[in-house]
Protein backbone atom coordinates (compact mmCIF):
# COMPACT_ATOMS: atom_id res chain seq x y z
CA UNK A 1 0.00 0.00 0.00
CA UNK A 2 1.16 3.45 -0.65
CA UNK A 3 0.57 6.33 1.80
CA UNK A 4 0.09 9.78 0.50
CA UNK A 5 0.04 12.85 3.17
CA UNK A 6 -1.37 16.01 2.19
CA UNK A 7 -0.60 19.56 3.98
CA UNK A 8 -3.19 21.69 4.19
CA UNK A 9 -3.39 25.69 5.95
CA UNK A 10 -6.24 26.62 7.44
CA UNK A 11 -7.10 30.29 6.51
CA UNK A 12 -9.98 31.51 8.77
CA UNK A 13 -9.55 31.38 12.33
CA UNK A 14 -13.43 30.91 12.35
CA UNK A 15 -13.88 27.73 10.67
CA UNK A 16 -17.51 25.91 10.96
CA UNK A 17 -17.70 23.68 13.98
CA UNK A 18 -16.35 20.10 13.29
CA UNK A 19 -18.78 17.17 13.04
CA UNK A 20 -16.97 13.72 14.12
CA UNK A 21 -17.99 10.30 12.66
CA UNK A 22 -18.41 8.06 15.86
CA UNK A 23 -17.59 5.46 14.01
CA UNK A 24 -13.97 6.11 12.95
CA UNK A 25 -13.12 9.24 14.96
CA UNK A 26 -13.21 9.34 19.19
CA UNK A 27 -11.85 12.53 19.48
CA UNK A 28 -9.71 15.22 17.55
CA UNK A 29 -7.28 17.34 19.19
CA UNK A 30 -4.96 20.43 18.02
CA UNK A 31 -1.62 20.49 18.71
CA UNK A 32 0.54 23.15 18.87
CA UNK A 33 3.91 22.61 16.66
CA UNK A 34 6.22 23.90 19.42
CA UNK A 35 5.37 20.95 21.32
CA UNK A 36 5.87 18.53 19.03
CA UNK A 37 8.90 19.94 18.42
CA UNK A 38 9.94 20.20 21.87
CA UNK A 39 12.74 17.43 23.26
CA UNK A 40 10.53 17.36 26.69
CA UNK A 41 7.42 15.77 25.24
CA UNK A 42 9.04 12.92 23.90
CA UNK A 43 8.47 9.37 24.89
CA UNK A 44 7.92 6.06 23.98
CA UNK A 45 5.14 3.22 23.10
CA UNK A 46 5.10 -0.17 23.83
CA UNK A 47 3.30 -2.92 21.09
CA UNK A 48 2.97 -6.04 21.02
CA UNK A 49 4.55 -8.06 17.79
CA UNK A 50 4.64 -11.51 18.71
CA UNK A 51 1.99 -12.13 16.11
CA UNK A 52 3.72 -10.23 13.61
CA UNK A 53 7.42 -11.59 13.90
CA UNK A 54 5.59 -15.19 13.95
CA UNK A 55 3.51 -14.23 10.68
CA UNK A 56 0.46 -15.49 12.69
CA UNK A 57 1.53 -18.96 12.67
CA UNK A 58 1.07 -21.43 15.51
CA UNK A 59 -0.12 -19.78 18.99
CA UNK A 60 1.91 -21.93 21.05
CA UNK A 61 5.05 -20.49 19.40
CA UNK A 62 3.67 -17.14 19.23
CA UNK A 63 3.27 -16.82 23.23
CA UNK A 64 6.42 -18.36 23.83
CA UNK A 65 8.04 -15.44 21.63
CA UNK A 66 5.67 -12.99 23.61
CA UNK A 67 7.03 -13.66 26.83
CA UNK A 68 10.61 -14.31 25.78
CA UNK A 69 10.58 -10.63 24.14
CA UNK A 70 7.97 -8.64 25.61
CA UNK A 71 6.72 -5.70 23.59
CA UNK A 72 8.75 -3.45 21.23
CA UNK A 73 9.30 -0.17 21.99
CA UNK A 74 8.92 2.57 19.46
CA UNK A 75 9.56 6.14 20.20
CA UNK A 76 7.11 8.49 20.36
CA UNK A 77 5.55 12.19 21.31
CA UNK A 78 3.23 12.57 24.43
CA UNK A 79 0.77 15.26 22.73
CA UNK A 80 0.11 18.10 24.74
CA UNK A 81 -3.75 19.67 22.94
CA UNK A 82 -4.31 23.31 23.06
CA UNK A 83 -8.27 22.40 22.22
CA UNK A 84 -9.61 18.93 22.12
CA UNK A 85 -13.42 17.76 20.70
CA UNK A 86 -14.54 14.43 21.65
CA UNK A 87 -17.27 12.58 19.38
CA UNK A 88 -20.72 11.87 20.30
CA UNK A 89 -22.46 8.89 21.47
CA UNK A 90 -19.20 6.84 21.81
CA UNK A 91 -18.12 5.07 25.24
CA UNK A 92 -14.64 6.12 25.36
CA UNK A 93 -15.47 9.78 25.29
CA UNK A 94 -15.61 9.51 28.95
CA UNK A 95 -12.58 10.99 30.69
CA UNK A 96 -13.83 10.27 34.43
CA UNK A 97 -12.48 6.67 34.56
CA UNK A 98 -12.82 6.52 38.11
CA UNK A 99 -16.51 7.03 38.09
CA UNK A 100 -16.88 3.52 37.61
CA UNK A 101 -14.62 3.17 40.98
CA UNK A 102 -16.77 2.59 44.27
CA UNK A 103 -17.14 5.80 46.12
CA UNK A 104 -14.71 4.57 49.12
CA UNK A 105 -11.97 3.83 46.53
CA UNK A 106 -12.36 7.45 44.86
CA UNK A 107 -11.77 8.82 48.04
CA UNK A 108 -8.51 7.13 49.23
CA UNK A 109 -7.00 8.04 46.02
CA UNK A 110 -8.27 12.10 46.20
CA UNK A 111 -6.68 11.80 49.42
CA UNK A 112 -3.32 9.97 48.08
CA UNK A 113 -3.48 12.47 45.28
CA UNK A 114 -0.54 15.43 45.89
CA UNK A 115 -2.52 18.47 46.03
CA UNK A 116 -6.09 16.84 47.45
CA UNK A 117 -7.88 17.78 45.15
CA UNK A 118 -9.00 14.75 42.63
CA UNK A 119 -7.00 15.26 39.33
CA UNK A 120 -8.85 13.65 36.22
CA UNK A 121 -6.09 12.36 33.98
CA UNK A 122 -7.22 10.71 30.27
CA UNK A 123 -4.59 8.08 28.72
CA UNK A 124 -2.10 9.80 27.37
CA UNK A 125 -2.17 10.60 23.26
CA UNK A 126 0.92 9.22 22.16
CA UNK A 127 2.16 10.12 18.75
CA UNK A 128 4.08 7.25 16.91
CA UNK A 129 4.54 4.96 14.46
CA UNK A 130 3.44 5.84 10.80
CA UNK A 131 2.03 8.80 12.02
CA UNK A 132 4.59 9.84 13.69
CA UNK A 133 6.95 9.22 10.74
CA UNK A 134 4.80 11.39 8.49
CA UNK A 135 5.36 14.55 10.99
CA UNK A 136 8.98 13.88 11.32
CA UNK A 137 8.74 14.51 7.50
CA UNK A 138 7.76 17.83 8.29
CA UNK A 139 9.15 18.65 11.55
CA UNK A 140 12.53 18.59 10.70
CA UNK A 141 11.93 21.04 7.90
CA UNK A 142 12.12 23.67 10.78
CA UNK A 143 15.34 25.03 12.08
CA UNK A 144 17.12 23.77 13.63
CA UNK A 145 16.43 20.73 11.44
CA UNK A 146 16.90 18.34 13.93
CA UNK A 147 14.01 16.30 14.24
CA UNK A 148 15.42 12.91 12.93
CA UNK A 149 17.92 13.11 16.36
CA UNK A 150 15.10 12.78 18.57
CA UNK A 151 13.89 9.81 16.58
CA UNK A 152 15.38 6.46 17.94
CA UNK A 153 14.70 2.74 16.25
CA UNK A 154 12.42 0.20 17.91
CA UNK A 155 13.84 -1.96 20.59
CA UNK A 156 12.86 -4.49 23.05
CA UNK A 157 12.52 -4.25 26.56
CA UNK A 158 14.71 -7.12 28.32
CA UNK A 159 18.19 -5.84 28.20
CA UNK A 160 20.53 -8.85 26.57
CA UNK A 161 18.22 -8.57 23.27
CA UNK A 162 18.20 -4.76 23.28
CA UNK A 163 21.99 -5.14 23.62
CA UNK A 164 22.59 -7.93 20.92
CA UNK A 165 20.41 -5.74 18.66
CA UNK A 166 22.27 -2.61 19.32
CA UNK A 167 25.17 -4.37 18.41
CA UNK A 168 23.92 -6.33 15.61
CA UNK A 169 22.73 -2.99 14.08
CA UNK A 170 25.21 -0.61 14.88
CA UNK A 171 26.85 -0.41 11.74
CA UNK A 172 23.86 -0.20 9.69
CA UNK A 173 22.27 2.63 12.24
CA UNK A 174 25.83 4.79 11.43
CA UNK A 175 25.41 4.07 7.63
CA UNK A 176 21.90 5.55 7.42
CA UNK A 177 22.74 8.30 9.91
CA UNK A 178 25.13 9.44 7.17
CA UNK A 179 22.33 8.99 4.50
CA UNK A 180 20.10 11.14 6.63
CA UNK A 181 23.04 13.82 6.99
CA UNK A 182 24.10 14.23 3.41
CA UNK A 183 20.42 14.70 2.88
CA UNK A 184 19.56 16.98 5.45
CA UNK A 185 22.21 19.59 4.81
CA UNK A 186 21.07 19.85 1.25
CA UNK A 187 17.40 20.88 3.03
CA UNK A 188 19.17 23.39 5.25
CA UNK A 189 20.79 25.11 2.28
CA UNK A 190 17.59 25.37 0.00
CA UNK A 191 15.66 25.92 2.92
CA UNK A 192 17.58 28.27 4.42
CA UNK A 193 18.35 29.83 1.04
CA UNK A 194 14.76 30.10 0.41
CA UNK A 195 14.41 31.96 3.83
CA UNK A 196 17.08 34.17 2.59
CA UNK A 197 15.29 34.76 -0.67
CA UNK A 198 12.81 36.50 1.32
CA UNK A 199 14.30 38.89 3.15
CA UNK A 200 10.30 39.84 4.42
CA UNK A 201 10.43 36.57 7.47
CA UNK A 202 13.26 38.23 9.08
CA UNK A 203 12.50 41.68 9.50
CA UNK A 204 8.44 41.04 9.40
CA UNK A 205 8.06 43.74 6.73
CA UNK A 206 6.60 42.31 4.02
CA UNK A 207 6.70 45.22 1.79
CA UNK A 208 9.96 46.40 2.43
CA UNK A 209 11.44 43.64 -0.10
CA UNK A 210 14.79 44.87 -1.62
CA UNK A 211 14.32 45.53 -5.63
CA UNK A 212 15.57 42.76 -7.47
CA UNK A 213 15.37 40.27 -4.29
CA UNK A 214 14.00 37.39 -5.75
CA UNK A 215 10.52 36.52 -4.01
CA UNK A 216 9.26 33.03 -3.87
CA UNK A 217 6.74 33.41 -7.23
CA UNK A 218 10.06 34.67 -9.14
CA UNK A 219 11.55 31.44 -8.12
CA UNK A 220 9.03 29.32 -10.24
CA UNK A 221 9.85 28.07 -13.78
CA UNK A 222 6.46 27.68 -14.63
CA UNK A 223 2.69 28.53 -13.11
CA UNK A 224 2.53 25.33 -11.33
CA UNK A 225 4.72 23.36 -9.46
CA UNK A 226 5.96 20.26 -11.14
CA UNK A 227 7.92 17.18 -9.66
CA UNK A 228 10.61 18.03 -12.12
CA UNK A 229 11.47 21.25 -10.55
CA UNK A 230 12.74 19.58 -7.50
CA UNK A 231 15.64 19.30 -6.06
CA UNK A 232 15.49 15.89 -4.49
CA UNK A 233 16.69 16.33 -1.09
CA UNK A 234 16.17 12.95 0.74
CA UNK A 235 13.41 12.68 -1.89
CA UNK A 236 11.27 10.15 0.17
CA UNK A 237 10.47 9.92 4.16
CA UNK A 238 13.48 10.21 6.26
CA UNK A 239 11.96 7.43 8.16
CA UNK A 240 11.33 5.12 5.87
CA UNK A 241 14.51 5.68 4.78
CA UNK A 242 16.07 4.94 8.00
CA UNK A 243 13.97 1.95 8.80
CA UNK A 244 14.25 0.30 5.16
CA UNK A 245 16.18 -3.02 6.49
CA UNK A 246 16.10 -2.56 9.84
CA UNK A 247 13.52 -5.52 10.85
CA UNK A 248 16.20 -8.05 8.72
CA UNK A 249 18.57 -6.66 11.55
CA UNK A 250 16.12 -7.10 13.97
CA UNK A 251 15.08 -10.68 13.15
CA UNK A 252 18.83 -11.64 13.33
CA UNK A 253 18.87 -9.85 16.62
CA UNK A 254 16.36 -11.69 18.12
CA UNK A 255 17.28 -15.04 16.83
CA UNK A 256 21.01 -14.94 18.35
CA UNK A 257 19.55 -13.62 20.94
CA UNK A 258 17.14 -16.48 21.70
CA UNK A 259 19.98 -18.80 20.63
CA UNK A 260 22.60 -17.08 23.26
CA UNK A 261 19.43 -18.10 25.93
CA UNK A 262 18.91 -21.33 25.38
CA UNK A 263 22.41 -22.30 24.92
CA UNK A 264 23.15 -20.24 28.67
CA UNK A 265 19.90 -22.47 30.09
CA UNK A 266 20.89 -25.89 28.30
CA UNK A 267 24.48 -25.12 29.93
CA UNK A 268 23.50 -24.11 33.50
CA UNK A 269 21.00 -26.71 33.64
CA UNK A 270 23.93 -29.06 32.47
CA UNK A 271 26.44 -27.65 34.92
CA UNK A 272 24.04 -28.33 37.88
CA UNK A 273 22.72 -31.63 36.96
CA UNK A 274 26.28 -32.83 36.91
CA UNK A 275 27.11 -31.20 40.22
CA UNK A 276 24.05 -33.20 41.29
CA UNK A 277 25.39 -36.31 40.33
CA UNK A 278 29.04 -35.76 41.87
CA UNK B 1 13.11 26.95 19.97
CA UNK B 2 10.91 28.45 22.46
CA UNK B 3 10.40 26.33 25.44
CA UNK B 4 7.46 24.95 26.30
CA UNK B 5 3.98 27.31 27.09
CA UNK B 6 5.65 30.66 25.70
CA UNK B 7 4.44 31.12 21.55
CA UNK B 8 7.60 31.17 19.83
CA UNK B 9 7.85 34.34 17.59
CA UNK B 10 9.52 32.76 14.93
CA UNK B 11 7.53 29.72 14.29
CA UNK B 12 5.23 31.15 12.29
CA UNK B 13 7.63 33.01 9.93
CA UNK B 14 9.62 29.41 9.76
CA UNK B 15 6.11 27.80 8.96
CA UNK B 16 5.47 30.32 6.39
CA UNK B 17 9.06 29.59 4.64
CA UNK B 18 8.13 26.03 5.08
CA UNK B 19 4.38 25.91 3.52
CA UNK B 20 5.67 27.96 0.62
CA UNK B 21 9.14 25.33 0.10
CA UNK B 22 6.30 22.42 -0.08
CA UNK B 23 4.13 24.29 -2.24
CA UNK B 24 7.35 24.57 -4.76
CA UNK B 25 8.95 21.74 -3.98
CA UNK B 26 6.32 18.45 -4.60
CA UNK B 27 7.51 15.02 -3.85
CA UNK B 28 7.17 12.29 -6.49
CA UNK B 29 4.33 10.65 -6.65
CA UNK B 30 5.38 6.99 -5.77
CA UNK B 31 3.53 4.41 -8.02
CA UNK B 32 2.12 1.00 -6.45
CA UNK B 33 3.98 -1.51 -6.30
CA UNK B 34 3.25 -4.55 -8.23
CA UNK B 35 2.28 -7.06 -4.64
CA UNK B 36 -0.44 -4.41 -3.68
CA UNK B 37 -2.45 -1.45 -6.00
CA UNK B 38 -3.90 -0.04 -2.84
CA UNK B 39 -3.12 3.93 -2.14
CA UNK B 40 -4.51 5.80 1.49
CA UNK B 41 -4.11 9.24 1.63
CA UNK B 42 -4.00 11.17 5.09
CA UNK B 43 -4.16 15.00 5.57
CA UNK B 44 -2.14 16.99 8.01
CA UNK B 45 -4.14 20.24 8.44
CA UNK B 46 -2.26 23.35 10.21
CA UNK B 47 -4.03 26.15 11.72
CA UNK B 48 -2.64 29.27 13.19
CA UNK B 49 -4.32 30.00 16.52
CA UNK B 50 -4.55 33.64 17.52
CA UNK B 51 -3.38 34.83 21.09
CA UNK B 52 -5.22 36.49 23.71
CA UNK B 53 -3.58 40.08 22.86
CA UNK B 54 -3.45 39.86 19.24
CA UNK B 55 -7.07 38.59 18.04
CA UNK B 56 -8.29 39.11 14.31
CA UNK B 57 -10.34 41.56 13.73
CA UNK B 58 -13.52 41.51 12.25
CA UNK B 59 -13.49 40.74 8.18
CA UNK B 60 -10.08 39.55 8.58
CA UNK B 61 -8.42 37.78 5.21
CA UNK B 62 -10.45 35.17 4.30
CA UNK B 63 -8.94 34.11 0.74
CA UNK B 64 -12.35 33.85 -0.80
CA UNK B 65 -11.90 33.72 -4.33
CA UNK B 66 -8.11 33.62 -4.00
CA UNK B 67 -6.74 30.79 -6.74
CA UNK B 68 -3.05 31.41 -6.47
CA UNK B 69 -2.01 29.40 -3.51
CA UNK B 70 1.44 31.91 -2.86
CA UNK B 71 -0.28 34.67 -3.31
CA UNK B 72 -3.05 33.43 -0.60
CA UNK B 73 -0.14 32.51 2.15
CA UNK B 74 1.37 35.49 1.59
CA UNK B 75 -1.74 37.52 2.62
CA UNK B 76 -2.04 35.18 5.15
CA UNK B 77 0.74 35.46 6.71
CA UNK B 78 1.07 38.94 6.38
CA UNK B 79 -1.71 39.69 9.06
CA UNK B 80 -0.77 40.74 12.61
CA UNK B 81 -2.87 37.79 14.12
CA UNK B 82 -1.14 35.19 12.24
CA UNK B 83 2.29 36.77 13.23
CA UNK B 84 1.93 36.51 16.72
CA UNK B 85 -0.13 33.03 16.27
CA UNK B 86 0.96 29.94 17.34
CA UNK B 87 0.66 27.02 14.56
CA UNK B 88 -1.04 23.71 15.30
CA UNK B 89 -1.71 20.67 13.44
CA UNK B 90 -4.79 18.69 13.65
CA UNK B 91 -4.90 15.06 15.08
CA UNK B 92 -7.37 12.39 15.84
CA UNK B 93 -8.35 9.79 18.01
CA UNK B 94 -9.48 6.36 16.60
CA UNK B 95 -12.08 4.80 17.95
CA UNK B 96 -11.90 1.95 20.18
CA UNK B 97 -13.72 -0.78 18.96
CA UNK B 98 -13.34 -4.80 19.53
CA UNK B 99 -11.10 -6.46 17.07
CA UNK B 100 -9.43 -3.06 15.57
CA UNK B 101 -5.88 -3.02 16.46
CA UNK B 102 -5.75 0.53 15.50
CA UNK B 103 -8.86 1.78 17.85
CA UNK B 104 -7.61 4.27 20.23
CA UNK B 105 -4.31 4.99 18.20
CA UNK B 106 -3.41 9.10 17.14
CA UNK B 107 -3.71 9.45 13.83
CA UNK B 108 -4.53 11.63 10.76
CA UNK B 109 -7.79 11.85 9.24
CA UNK B 110 -7.91 9.70 5.76
CA UNK B 111 -8.13 6.43 4.60
CA UNK B 112 -8.14 4.37 1.56
CA UNK B 113 -8.71 5.37 -1.71
CA UNK B 114 -11.97 4.53 -3.56
CA UNK B 115 -12.21 3.86 -7.51
CA UNK B 116 -13.93 7.04 -8.12
CA UNK B 117 -11.27 9.54 -6.41
CA UNK B 118 -9.91 11.76 -8.95
CA UNK B 119 -6.67 11.35 -7.59
CA UNK B 120 -4.75 10.78 -4.01
CA UNK B 121 -5.55 14.62 -3.26
CA UNK B 122 -9.06 13.98 -3.67
CA UNK B 123 -8.86 11.24 -1.54
CA UNK B 124 -7.62 13.33 1.17
CA UNK B 125 -10.20 15.38 1.00
CA UNK B 126 -13.43 13.23 0.79
CA UNK B 127 -12.36 11.12 4.00
CA UNK B 128 -11.57 14.20 5.95
CA UNK B 129 -15.17 15.52 5.15
CA UNK B 130 -16.52 12.32 6.34
CA UNK B 131 -14.10 11.60 9.20
CA UNK B 132 -14.31 15.31 11.00
CA UNK B 133 -16.78 17.12 8.97
CA UNK B 134 -14.06 19.69 7.72
CA UNK B 135 -14.33 20.73 3.70
CA UNK B 136 -10.96 20.99 2.42
CA UNK B 137 -11.72 21.93 -1.30
CA UNK B 138 -10.57 25.32 -2.12
CA UNK B 139 -13.92 26.30 -3.19
CA UNK B 140 -15.39 26.12 0.62
CA UNK B 141 -12.78 28.82 1.49
CA UNK B 142 -11.59 27.12 4.98
CA UNK B 143 -8.08 25.55 3.76
CA UNK B 144 -5.79 25.77 0.88
CA UNK B 145 -3.68 22.86 -0.53
CA UNK B 146 0.18 23.34 0.00
CA UNK B 147 1.73 20.66 -0.99
CA UNK B 148 2.41 16.87 0.10
CA UNK B 149 4.95 14.97 1.94
CA UNK B 150 6.80 12.22 0.62
CA UNK B 151 4.39 9.31 -0.40
CA UNK B 152 5.54 5.61 1.11
CA UNK B 153 5.38 2.20 0.62
CA UNK B 154 4.23 0.73 3.97
CA UNK B 155 3.88 -2.86 4.08
CA UNK B 156 2.55 -5.04 7.03
CA UNK B 157 5.17 -8.02 6.27
CA UNK B 158 8.39 -8.42 7.98
CA UNK B 159 9.61 -10.57 5.63
CA UNK B 160 10.74 -10.75 1.98
CA UNK B 161 9.93 -6.76 0.92
CA UNK B 162 12.77 -4.80 0.72
CA UNK B 163 10.39 -2.09 1.97
CA UNK B 164 9.71 -3.33 5.34
CA UNK B 165 9.47 0.23 6.46
CA UNK B 166 5.69 0.69 8.32
CA UNK B 167 5.15 -2.56 8.11
CA UNK B 168 3.18 -2.60 11.78
CA UNK B 169 1.11 -0.03 10.50
CA UNK B 170 -1.01 -0.47 7.17
CA UNK B 171 -3.65 -2.42 8.99
CA UNK B 172 -6.29 0.31 9.63
CA UNK B 173 -6.51 1.31 5.62
CA UNK B 174 -6.96 -2.68 5.08
CA UNK B 175 -10.43 -3.59 5.09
Amino acid sequence: MVLCPYVFLLIRHDIPPLRLQPTEVASIHWVPLRALLSPSQRTYESQDVAARMTQGRNGVVQHIVRVMLGPMRFCAIDLVPSETLHASSVPDTATDASRDLPSNLRYIKTVLSSSGTYKIRSPPLLLWGLTLGVLIDLLYLFPPHDAFDVWTYPTFSPPDVRFVLWLFSYRFRKAKQEKLRSGNDEVRLVIDQHSEGMAALNDWSFRSRQAGSESPKTNLDGNTPTPSNRKNHLGASGVSLMLEGYYDVVRHAVGATMIARCTSIIALAWAIFRKKIR
Amino acid sequence: MSSDGIVSKALPGDLYNILQYLYQHPYPFVPSPPETKKRASVTLILRVRPTYTDWPPLGAYSGAGEPDVLECLENFFEQDWVRAGDPEALFIKRTSRKGDRWGGHVALPGGGRDPEDEDDQATAIRETMEEVGLDLRPQAGNAIPVGSLPQRVVTTSWVGSRTQTSWLFADRFMP
